[in-house]
């Protein structure tokens, strides 16, 4: 147990950069930003944290005016479940496996099973952080729905530390089982990438078909399903714990008589499936974990003409953005977290519909777009904007470069080829998103090809300024001393700095195109201003990264 | 040539003087050896003359360009190989090497000639093709020194290069160094290996607590000891003596 508790301290000063967190240099007057920039980043989220509670609030009642409140508490915990079990995918990948401290951790005289336990202990806590600001808000309301008090309390903070132990076990098990029976001599990262991402759209893929399958009423019952619903107070719940029955263990634990049998059922079965984590972590993770950074060799020669082709000289910053865009792929961390967003998002919203029959449920949707043509398409515009604040490559790419920075540092480098050459990569992966989105709502709203072109080109040429931004916060304080690359493209602030910086040049142009709309300007010429302003911001923003790149690269240390 | 000039670093908010107002120039056609005890300041001034650190105080002159002022002129006239050479580990070596070509803007005959040249004489051109996650350490160090050397630049820098080198691949770079400074260059590189610095410099700075406390030819520094002595014995001596003034040339 001491073993573990050492592992885990060390574990978190790591992850967690606690030393300079609680150190006293926090508090001098020269680091007083990094304090002031946490409370300004708490207050910019915070009006959203306010609608979110507001939105549960909402929920709330309006289950139970329909008297199916007992629902809340299995659409949560659904709803935990899956964001700890997709996110702990990574997670556990990364510190599993990634992380380059377990090579010197399986040389110490330290029990294998310690590592795991001390490594799950470690993710596990970093998913109470995520939850609780999710679901304080949910048991809050939930207590006004039943008998609040002490018990309840007690409930909530048993069911609280046992609910992510389940989806998290679940993924470690997946993530040790890939990554035992992908560690094959050769292109191992590539199978792992692929069956990592042939299982996340299978998983969403079978969520969806769940979703669809467990509400969906047969024409002419829907009377029958109204008058089910306020005769029983638990129909729903029940309905769904046809699929989640953890879920609706969870709730009854709330909505029950019977709560002590659900809670032991809730628990028991954590303590089941963490114990089953075990047992796999135990059988598989050294034999996955073995050789995870061999690399084969080929050990041949290029030939004159081999030569000849990879020599081919390019301008700094194309091959700036060659070498930036290579390790981004190579890398399998970079590339679930940095590039899976081009393949998830389109295929969330357009692949998805289109396998599971759901693209008809969009038809009242086309109906809207095409009586308010103007205003969907730069509603478009803003979401195709908004694709580019959910990538994180712009906002880690110095981050990313962690102990290789020393070399773009110390050579020759121009400063306009370090910002265009590390503007590509993110530009391209937004460029792919919005192409893959535009061309699959083709297939759904036929749409003239002006029309299509216009949110596209508009969104694309938005990525810019949000992409130097992007740079600019990450060149403002890069995390270059990690030893786990999760921890450049994950819990790297400056993501969430980024976000941020983003979201109120998002704001502030969905401000005036609103403005816009309400003097009646010509659509037209809104799109010129629009393409005016992203243009001036690029221009103004790129000076800038310029003039700041040449100050910091010497001062970084 | 290297001109540095009152150069001073401190760290710990000016609690550790790491560099204490150096100052040595280092001329076309030689090679010089950095020496010291570990802590001493060797690889915080090779920092500093790359651009990896920001001195304090005090100037450094890269062929006759200054460092803080013009950073990017002054980088084109080095090639720099550090400690432990962290690579881009998903990155082939040929694709490292076209990066850095690049990056110089080395014209393509050129950087072919250089690469092919320099792979064979450290024996790395079967291993080329691969990412360098599969190089040992010793690989990595050569994949380092060949990229610092295919722009042909005026000032040879190395930090400790000879670490992780199997003997005839030092033998070789020994060989590259001299080759170098005989084209009317100059290599400027920190050193633990005595014997080493002792045949192949033609001057030797050593630098103790931040400051020079010797500097010039070995039969300068033997001259100042007073008797025929060993480079060893002579480190020992400056490294231990307090006033060593007598050993610094003028």
């Amino acid at each position: 147990m001491n073993q573990i508790m050492h592992l885990l301290k060390i574990n978190l000063i790591n992850s967690f950069n606690i030393n300079t967190l609680f150190s006293k240099e926090i508090l001098k007057k020269k680091n007083i930003w990094k304090p002031l920039l946490f409370v300004f980043i708490v207050i910019s989220i915070a009006p959203s944290y306010y609608l979110y509670i507001g939105m549960v609030e909402s929920i709330g009642k309006s289950l139970l005016m329909i008297n199916q409140e007992s629902y809340l508490m299995v659409l949560a915990s659904t709803a935990a479940f899956m964001v700890v079990f997709f996110f702990g995918i990574f997670y556990v990948m990364g510190y599993y496996y990634f992380s380059q401290d377990t090579n010197l951790l399986i040389s110490l005289p330290i029990k294998p099973n310690n590592i795991v336990l001390s490594k799950f202990l470690t993710v596990l806590l970093y998913e109470y952080v995520l939850l609780g600001i999710f679901l304080i808000p949910v048991f809050v309301v939930n207590s006004t729905l039943v008998e609040g008090g002490i018990l309840y309390i007690i409930k909530s903070i048993i069911l609280f530390i046992a609910l992510p132990v389940t989806p998290l076990s679940i993924a470690a098990i997946f993530v040790t089982l890939l990554m035992k029976f992908t560690n094959i001599k050769g292109r191992k990262d590539l199978y792992r990438i692929v069956s990592m991402f042939a299982f996340l759209f299978v998983f969403l893929g079978l969520q969806i078909i769940i979703q669809r399958n467990m509400m969906s009423v047969e024409p002419g019952k829907e009377q029958e399903f109204i008058s089910q619903m306020f005769m029983d107070n638990k129909f729903m719940l029940e309905t769904a714990g046809r699929f989640y029955p953890l879920s609706k263990w969870f709730s009854l634990t709330f909505y029950s008589n019977n709560w002590i049998l659900y809670l032991g059922l809730f628990v028991g079965t954590t303590a089941l499936i963490f114990a089953s984590s075990l047992y796999v972590s135990n059988k598989f993770y050294f034999k996955g974990l073995i050789g995870t950074e061999e690399s084969t060799s080929k050990k041949k020669a290029l030939n004159s003409k081999e030569y000849s082709a990879v020599l081919k000289s390019s301008p700094q910053f194309i091959s700036i953005f060659l070498k930036d865009f290579k390790v981004l792929l190579r890398t399998p961390i970079y590339l679930f977290n940095c590039v899976s967003t081009v393949i998830i998002i389109p295929f969330i919203f357009i692949v998805m519909p289109l396998m599971t029959g759901t693209g008809d449920m969009m038809s009242p949707l086309i109906g809207l777009i095409e009586a308010n043509l103007e205003t969907a398409l730069l509603i478009f515009t803003g979401a195709f904007m908004m694709f580019s604040l959910l990538n994180p490559t712009a906002s880690t790419s110095f981050s990313r470069e962690g102990k290789h920075f020393w070399i773009d540092r110390s050579l020759p480098i121009n400063y306009s080829s370090h910002i265009i050459g590390r503007l590509i990569s993110p530009m391209v992966l937004h460029l792919a998103t919005i192409l893959a989105i535009t061309i699959g709502f083709n297939y759904f709203i036929k749409l003239d090809l002006i029309y299509l072109l216009i949110p596209f080109v508009v969104g694309f040429l938005g990525g810019i300024p949000l992409s130097l931004i992007g740079l600019i916060v990450d060149l403002k304080r890069p995390l270059l001393d990690w030893t786990n690359p999760q921890r450049a493209v994950k819990q790297n602030l400056n993501i969430l700095i980024g976000m941020v910086a983003n979201l109120i040049f998002i704001a502030a142009l969905v401000g005036l195109n609103y403005l816009f709309l309400k003097i009646d300007l010509n659509f037209t010429l809104i799109i010129i201003v629009d393409i005016g302003l992203i243009s001036l911001s690029s221009i103004v923003l790129y000076k800038y990264s310029i003039k700041y790149i040449a100050e910091r690269l010497p001062s970084i240390n | 040539m290297l001109e540095i000039k009152n150069v001073s670093k401190t760290y710990s908010k000016g609690k550790v003087k790491a560099v204490d107002n150096i100052s040595f120039t280092h001329k076309n056609g030689e090679i010089l050896g950095f020496l010291g005890p570990n802590g001493a300041g060797k690889t915080t001034t090779i920092k500093m003359i790359v651009g990896l650190l920001k001195p304090d105080e005090g100037s450094i002159i890269i062929n006759g360009i200054d460092n803080q002022e013009n950073p990017i002129e002054a980088k084109k006239s080095f090639g720099y190989v550090p400690d432990n050479p962290q690579i881009y580990e998903r990155l082939k070596g040929i694709e490292y090497l076209k990066f850095i070509s690049d990056v110089f803007q080395i014209p393509k005959e050129e950087r072919e000639a250089s690469i092919k040249k320099y792979s064979e004489i450290f024996n790395l051109s079967h291993a080329l093709n691969d990412m360098v996650n599969s190089y040992s350490h010793g690989m990595k160090q050569k994949l380092a020194l060949i990229s610092a050397l295919i722009h042909k630049p005026d000032l040879f820098i190395l930090d400790e290069p000879m670490v992780g080198l199997d003997p005839k691949s030092s033998f070789k770079l020994k060989e590259i160094m001299r080759d170098h400074c005989d084209e009317g260059k100059c290599v400027f590189f920190s050193t633990h290996v005595l014997e080493v610095a002792e045949k192949i410099c033609d001057r030797i700075a050593i630098i103790n607590e931040g400051k020079i406390i010797a500097l010039g030819t070995m039969e300068e520094l033997k001259e100042k000891a007073g008797k025929e002595e060993t480079l060893e014995n002579i480190f020992l001596e400056v490294t231990d003596n307090e006033s060593n003034n007598a050993f610094i040339e003028d």
